[in-house]
């Protein structure tokens, strides 16, 4: 009979005993200052994303006229995005978007994907690509946005997703095992970084290709490539925390910390 | 007028999925940090409670001889247990098999049903009428049991209070693929920490249909199980939680159950789950709301478990919402504030548990490396929020059209058994 080279704490009624105090407190420590600190100087932070924007954007278009404006945001008062001169797609392009996302559609059916959450995914995109495109077949004209107006509504959304993220990254690391207070900063720290800079780039391609490539493809951008996609990554640096908590917990040096009730 | 509307709904629909979302952090504090209710594993009395196993099968030749030989190997008095096979209308070799476990095991009995109306809540209201057990115990034919899982579900009735008890589900081919690993991640924050944290709470822990039991006598009096009803499970939570009775939930009992391995079983077996759930959703709303047997802690716990199988669609019209505002020009006010409505749907429907309710679970458990597919349930969301939306429709049309529902069997996977 072989025998077990290692026995495992009983997982059934494990838990672990925190200070919920300190668990509390370190939460709002994280949370409450950053949000005052990112509340007060959004200002200051959208003018540097717009800078850095306007830039980047002047390297790639240097005839066009690239500026950067102003706009009242509810409480948070002033924030500033960049402002493009906006690129209208000619008939023939909406046409062939149409065909490819109908050439899409079709390739998905006849290797049946359709069902797979890839393929779900994937209609869902081209579903909204296609009311884009039905929207410049036969109202062109009264599209409802702007570069300039898009950039406004990225800013505004960006704004949203940073202050949800320093709500919901403080309460999902500051529970979440006892003490390990730097691997909770790091995660904290990891998940803005990479937001702040994903945000930055994400948006420069945004504004490059709706000037590039016409607005044609803004709802596509907003709703596809948009939050959802912030979300992964926020999950995948939150994967690595809990990973390490595990380690930690079952072969590192907080393995006799296990209660059984 | 139409946009006041769509904006109102949008609000209506972050505000009831933010509800959720704490809901969900409330139970994973709960279980990784708060004093764990124990189930009644130190209970033995020295006269067993007669039981009787059912397993519905139709069509479960490839594995029908894992589950009853794992009962075989159970730890329970023989004079106490009886197992009743339901074989519904199986066209495969269940029947010869079965006979041939009768043949060696007087008290493995099969009920061979051969009619039109085939279907879980059918067959077992049937073997309830020819089942000795005062308790009876079910398994879908892909489980397999442990070998105490009987002593252990069993023991819970020995409380005059409970009605129904519910075991641990852990998948067992969770190697097999994406899905089936995707599965295993639900399945450990649904039940490790979702259940425990419900029964901790003293809120409604569901009975699953399955590595389950419940007190014939109650089924029996209330008139079976309705074939109308695909959820028979939620179904007969609600039912015992009404008339005062309560479930438990045994976190101790684990069983392993075959998984999907492919997405379309997958879509099948959710969409049924929805429209089962949805359901009991119309029938027990207002039953739930004026039962006097359930304090305001189990109405409220209930009432959101109730409508789980419902917030995906209404995420879905959130986002139809969205995208219609998008092109009405007046997105601009929830430019910042529907982030909000993704992050919460993110948390909460990207599968059945939240990101960091299946990451509490996965530490619980100690699995490490699987949480890195976390980020992956991105895709699962939408999958998940077109079917169950499909499900939710299942049931309207039910409802409206009063339509007998039918039963379909999830594929099976496993190779089966060489004797």
């Amino acid at each position: 009979m072989s025998k077990k080279k290692k026995i495992y704490y009983a997982r059934t009624y494990r838990r672990i005993k925190i200070d919920m105090k300190m668990s509390i407190l370190f939460t709002c420590l994280l949370m409450i200052p950053s949000l005052i600190v990112f509340i007060l100087n959004i200002d200051t932070i959208t003018q540097k994303l717009a800078q850095i924007t306007t830039w980047v954007l002047s390297q790639v278009f240097p005839k066009e006229s690239i500026t950067v404006m102003n706009s009242e945001y509810s409480i948070f008062g002033t924030m500033q995005y960049v402002e493009l001169p906006t690129t209208y797609p000619e008939f023939s392009t909406v046409c062939i978007n149409l065909a490819i996302c109908f050439g899409i559609y079709l390739i998905m059916e006849l290797l049946k994907k359709t069902g797979k959450p890839i393929g779900i995914f994937l209609l869902y995109t081209v579903l909204v690509h296609v009311v884009n495109c039905v929207f410049f077949v036969f109202g062109g004209k009264e599209f409802p946005y702007t570069i300039g107006e898009y950039s406004d509504l990225y800013i505004k959304q960006q704004i949203g997703i940073w202050i949800t993220f320093i709500v919901l990254a403080s309460l999902v690391v500051g529970f979440m095992g006892r003490k390990a207070y730097g691997y909770k900063l790091l995660t904290f720290m990891g998940i803005m970084l990479y937001s702040m800079i994903f945000g930055a780039v994400r948006y420069i391609v945004f504004l490059f290709l709706l000037h590039e490539f016409s607005v044609l493809y803004m709802a596509l951008l907003f709703f596809v490539i948009g939050p959802m996609f912030d979300f992964s990554y926020f999950v995948a640096i939150y994967a690595i925390f809990i990973n390490k908590i595990i380690k930690e917990y079952d072969f590192g040096k907080r393995k006799g910390e296990w209660k059984w009730s | 007028m139409v946009v006041a509307i769509i904006k109102g709904y949008m609000v209506f629909n972050i505000i009831l999925i933010l509800i959720y979302v704490i809901r969900h952090f409330l139970f994973g504090i709960n279980r990784m940090a708060g004093r764990q209710r124990l189930y009644y594993n130190d209970i033995y009395s020295s006269k067993m409670k007669s039981i009787t196993v059912l397993i519905p099968m139709h069509n479960e030749e490839q594995v029908l001889s894992y589950v009853l030989d794992s009962l075989l190997e159970c730890d329970y008095d023989r004079d106490r247990l009886e197992i009743i096979p339901i074989n519904d209308n199986s066209s495969d070799r269940t029947k010869e098999l079965l006979d041939e476990y009768h043949k060696k095991y007087e008290f493995i009995r099969p009920l061979h049903r051969d009619c039109p109306d085939r279907g879980k809540p059918v067959g077992l209201n049937d073997a309830m009428q020819i089942a000795t057990g005062e308790i009876i115990i079910v398994f879908d034919a892909d489980y397999r049991p442990a070998k105490d899982m009987l002593k252990q579900l069993a023991s819970a009735f020995e409380d005059p209070e409970v009605g129904a008890v519910m075991g641990r589900v852990i998948p067992y081919n969770t190697n097999k693929n994406i899905l089936t690993r995707l599965i295993n991640l639900e399945r450990s924050g649904g039940y490790q920490v979702d259940q425990q944290a419900r029964y901790n709470l003293k809120t409604i822990p569901q009975y699953g249909g399955t590595v389950g039991g419940f007190r014939k006598d109650i089924l029996l009096s209330t008139g079976g199980f309705n074939p109308l009803v695909l959820a028979e499970d939620t179904e007969l939570t609600y039912r015992l939680y009404t008339s005062g009775w309560k479930v438990i939930y045994a976190n101790s009992a684990e069983c392993y159950e075959e998984a999907p391995e492919t997405w379309t079983v997958r879509a099948k077996q959710i969409r049924r789950w929805a429209r089962g759930h949805n359901q009991v959703l119309f029938r027990y709303f207002f039953k739930t709301l004026l039962t006097p047997h359930m304090n305001f802690r189990e109405k409220l716990d209930g009432i959101l478990l109730l409508f789980v199988y419902a917030v995906p669609f209404f995420m879905l019209l959130g986002q139809i919402a969205s995208l219609v505002l998008f092109f009405l020009g007046e997105m601009n006010l929830f430019a910042g504030w529907w982030v909000l409505l993704f992050v919460a749907t993110y948390c909460s429907f990207g599968n059945f548990a939240p990101f960091f309710e299946i990451g509490t679970a996965l530490f619980l458990d100690g699995i490490m490396g699987e949480v890195f597919l976390l980020p992956l349930l991105l895709f699962n969301f939408y999958f998940y929020m077109w079917n169950i939306s499909l499900g939710f429709l299942d049931a309207i049309a039910d409802i409206v059209t009063k339509r007998k529902v039918k039963w379909a069997k999830t594929a099976r996977f496993t190779e089966k058994k060489k004797v």
